[in-house]
């Protein structure tokens, strides 16, 4: 049997979670390229890591919930969480529902605002 | 602090396709999980948006002002059901989110959906995942899509999520009005409210035309007289007067607002028609405003030192005018202005030769005919309200 100490825990959640930013910033680079061309590799971990802490604010801490809400951050801008032109935005967020739920109807209205939901 | 990039740059849509391979596992799980994938037990369709619907729609159902809230996305599921506008003949994109069980399954999904009375059909068949996802889905191409009459519609969509071993059966409802386009609103009357939408949708639906001219012509043709007594500040409001119908600036905006709502094709402008009394039978079109007219910005008097008697514009049913307000109607390169209360004319010129003349008139009664348009027959109630002396000019 293999006894991990609550340090060791600490350790490897915090490896993993500097995986998950390095992951989002590649993410970036995948689909926000002018961003990520604009801060450079350290400087987009970094701001991932903001973008995290913002997340868990509205309580959005799992993988999928802090992608979608890096994906909102560059596509509305990095205060469309408090920004008069988006006020769904808060509401949404402060919903009390899963992450990925406030995610994906914040990408419905997203889409709505950037014209990207189309007519055939 | 880091440094804020701009926004854009790229794409929601790529960015939302890169995403689903992340899970809902927390973003500090040190392991991510059982590789073992389980056959799917039951898949629950949780909510429906409509993708390709207008999203400008506001509740408010009180009364004709504008107010409300915009209907939240998604438009159906278990506790809301809320009505969407949509642009007739053309597919519809639907946003699925569905729930499928146990979390950890994998599998294939056929989804299809069927509107009852209407020829759309939604068929898609992918490879899902346990837990929540959301799925897009078009309305199958070839089948006939909304039909592109405006009317309203009570849109049933019976789905049934079929998978190895099961099947779930579930329909959704929701009102649908169908349009010519993405409403619109003139500047100073926005608003989408329901109650609004309702009853252009109810309006156009009525003239069983989808030709843009036709439309304006037969809404124009629910007016036939115009009713200097009836002036609204809301011309919503005279969905309330059938009967007794209004003056005409108040008929061209309530027809205005209508084709808008319904995002009718063409190009729409409020003008009033008048003429100066110095050049009587030329016609002066004044748009997007009410004013200047025959009154404003000052009267024009008969003797400026005296300042007793004032030009104004008389029908045959003898009423003083200061204008003849129509819509400026432009569509598939033909333009004509569709009178209030009056009805369709091919120019400015036609509009004012329908007025019987133009009158020098004081507060009490019209002294003398300056310019005569047409002949009033010894029926027309203008007779009625000229003085003796003037009834031979009248007619002759």
């Amino acid at each position: 049997m293999i006894t991990i100490r609550q340090q060791q825990l600490k350790a490897l959640r915090a490896a993993s979670r500097e995986e998950f930013v390095r992951q989002v910033a590649e993410h970036v680079r995948e689909c926000w390229p002018d961003a990520h061309a604009s801060l450079g590799v350290a400087g987009m971990r970094q701001y991932v890591r903001a973008a995290i802490d913002r997340a868990e604010a509205y309580g959005i801490s799992t993988q999928y919930g802090v992608v979608g809400f890096v994906d909102l951050l560059l596509a509305l801008g990095d205060d469309f969480d408090t920004n008069d032109a988006f006020p769904w935005a808060r509401e949404i967020l402060t919903r009390d529902v899963p992450a990925r739920e406030k995610i994906d109807t914040l990408e419905l209205y997203a889409r709505e605002v950037l014209g990207e939901n189309g007519h055939a | 602090m880091p440094e804020v990039p701009k926004p854009g740059g790229g794409d929601l849509g790529k960015a939302s396709k890169d995403r689903s391979n992340y899970s809902d596992a927390p973003i500090d799980a040190t392991q991510t999980g059982c590789s073992g994938k389980k056959p799917i037990t039951k898949v629950t369709l949780l909510s429906l948006a409509f993708l390709s619907g207008h999203g400008v729609l506001k509740d408010h159902d009180a009364d004709w002002s504008d107010g409300g809230k915009l209907y939240v996305k998604p438009e159906w599921d278990k506790e809301r059901q809320s009505p969407v506008t949509h642009t007739g003949g053309q597919r519809m994109q639907l946003q699925l989110l569905l729930d499928v069980e146990p979390t950890n399954a994998a599998g294939p999904l056929e989804i299809t959906g069927r509107a009852a009375g209407l020829a759309i059909r939604f068929l898609d068949r992918r490879e899902v995942k346990g837990g929540r996802s959301h799925i897009e889905i078009w309305s199958d191409e070839k089948t006939e899509g909304l039909p592109a009459e405006v009317q309203s519609l009570d849109m049933k969509i019976h789905w049934l999520l079929a998978w190895t071993g099961g099947d779930n059966l579930v329909a959704t409802q929701n009102t649908v009005f169908v349009t010519l386009g993405k409403p619109t609103a003139p500047e100073d009357c926005p608003g989408f409210t329901l109650k609004r939408m309702r009853e252009a949708v109810r309006a156009v639906g009525l003239t069983k035309t989808t030709n843009p001219h036709s439309i304006v012509d037969k809404l124009m043709g629910r007016f036939p007289e115009y009713n200097l007594n009836n002036a609204l500040d809301n011309a919503w409001e005279l969905t309330d007067f059938p009967n007794i119908g209004a003056d005409c600036q108040t008929i061209v905006r309530y027809v205005n607002q209508v084709i808008q709502m319904v995002g009718c094709p063409g190009t729409a402008t409020f003008v009033v028609v008048w003429a100066t009394a110095n050049a009587p039978t030329k016609a002066v079109v004044t748009r997007n405003s009410r004013i200047p007219n025959m009154m404003q910005p000052t009267k024009q008097w008969r003797e400026p030192a005296s300042m007793t008697e004032w030009a104004t514009l008389v029908d045959l049913g003898g009423a003083r005018n200061k204008y003849q307000a129509c819509l400026e109607f432009s569509h598939a390169g033909q333009t004509f202005l569709y009178a209030g209360g009056v009805g369709r004319m091919n120019n400015a010129d036609e509009v004012l030769h329908n007025f019987f003349a133009m009158c020098w008139a004081n507060e009490k009664d019209i002294t003398f005919i300056k310019h005569r348009y047409r002949r009033a027959s010894s029926t027309d109630e203008v007779l009625k309200k000229l003085p003796e002396y003037l009834h031979r000019l009248a007619k002759e």
